[in-house]
């Protein structure tokens, strides 16, 4: 009998073992990190027409950057109307952008996610802020691990 | 010698029982991966775009990206003389017929990562005003991102 319960504890001790040995450490241990870039890239405001629609866009449309990299950001504004870049959830503005102006934003991209970027500066025909198009001057900063 | 057996059958089973609790440690959860709703607007222009030919026809944005899983919104409007209709292919997204100065919006959720085309997919048909000799050109690509994966 005591031998029987001796095989047996031996036998969970071996089945314990093998389970400890493969227990879930959480996710592999990740490479050496790699060197943060700085990326110098530009943003214009880009206009098409056709059908007697002036459209106003953001180009590009599309930042792909990776976490801790530097950004440095040189806004243009080609256009005949103001506009004023903002990237929303990093709070960066380029303020009243007048046509022919550029500035520029540098910052570090800390934070992953998607990020909206805009034009902040609604439409007022008056002043020559923007365009009817307003609301579709917009693209994404995406910031990837 | 019957009692030092049992002791040691005792001693490795508790040890047993111990280690299996260690390795029953349930895994830790995965960071939730926020998902992000994407907004855009694309142009269907004929104007020849940036650097283009005036002849040329083209997409503003020719490269959209996403991360698997992002709610994406389109809201497409066609500045060209002609009839298009984008399609992203392999994704069963379509507009509508748009003809010049029409819109439409499409909203998708992408489920896997890749690279996908979106073009236009009628033919070129100067009877119509169906697309336009460079029909064969006007592609786009859609990127969409593998989320991370812990």
């Amino acid at each position: 009998m005591e031998r029987v319960a001796l095989v047996l504890s031996i036998l969970a001790l071996v089945v314990s073992v093998v389970a400890f040995a493969g227990r879930d450490q959480g996710p592999p241990v990740a490479s050496a990190p790699r060197a943060p870039a700085t990326l110098k890239l530009s943003m214009v405001v880009a206009t098409f027409s056709g059908q007697g629609v002036a459209a106003h866009r953001w180009y590009p449309t599309m930042l792909v950057v990776r976490q801790g990299d530097t950004v440095d950001l040189a806004i243009g504004n080609p256009d005949k109307y103001n506009h004023d870049f903002e990237l929303t959830g990093y709070n960066l503005k380029t303020g009243k952008l007048t046509p022919g102006s550029s500035r520029s934003l540098r910052f570090v991209a800390d934070r992953t996610g998607v990020f909206l970027y805009r034009c902040a500066l609604p439409h007022n025909p008056a002043t020559g802020d923007c365009t009817p198009d307003h609301d579709l001057m917009r693209g994404y900063l995406i910031v990837t691990e | 010698m019957r009692r030092t057996t049992s002791w040691i059958a005792v001693g490795l089973g508790v040890l047993a029982i111990g280690l299996s609790l260690v390795s029953l440690r349930p895994a830790a959860p995965a960071p939730p991966v926020t998902r992000a709703s994407i907004d855009l607007a694309m142009l269907i222009t004929g104007q020849g775009g940036i650097g283009g030919p005036a002849t040329s026809h083209l997409y503003d944005p020719q490269m959209l990206v996403v991360r698997r899983g992002d709610a994406v919104r389109l809201r497409v409007m066609n500045q060209s003389l002609f009839s298009h209709v984008v399609e992203i292919v392999g994704l069963n997204v379509r507009t509508k017929v748009l003809a010049g100065g029409d819109a439409d919006e499409v909203t998708f959720t992408p489920d896997r990562a890749g690279i996908f085309e979106y073009r236009c997919i009628l033919p070129f048909n100067p009877a119509t005003g169906t697309c336009s000799p460079d029909h064969d050109r006007m592609i786009g690509h859609l990127v969409v991102l593998d989320a991370p994966s812990r």
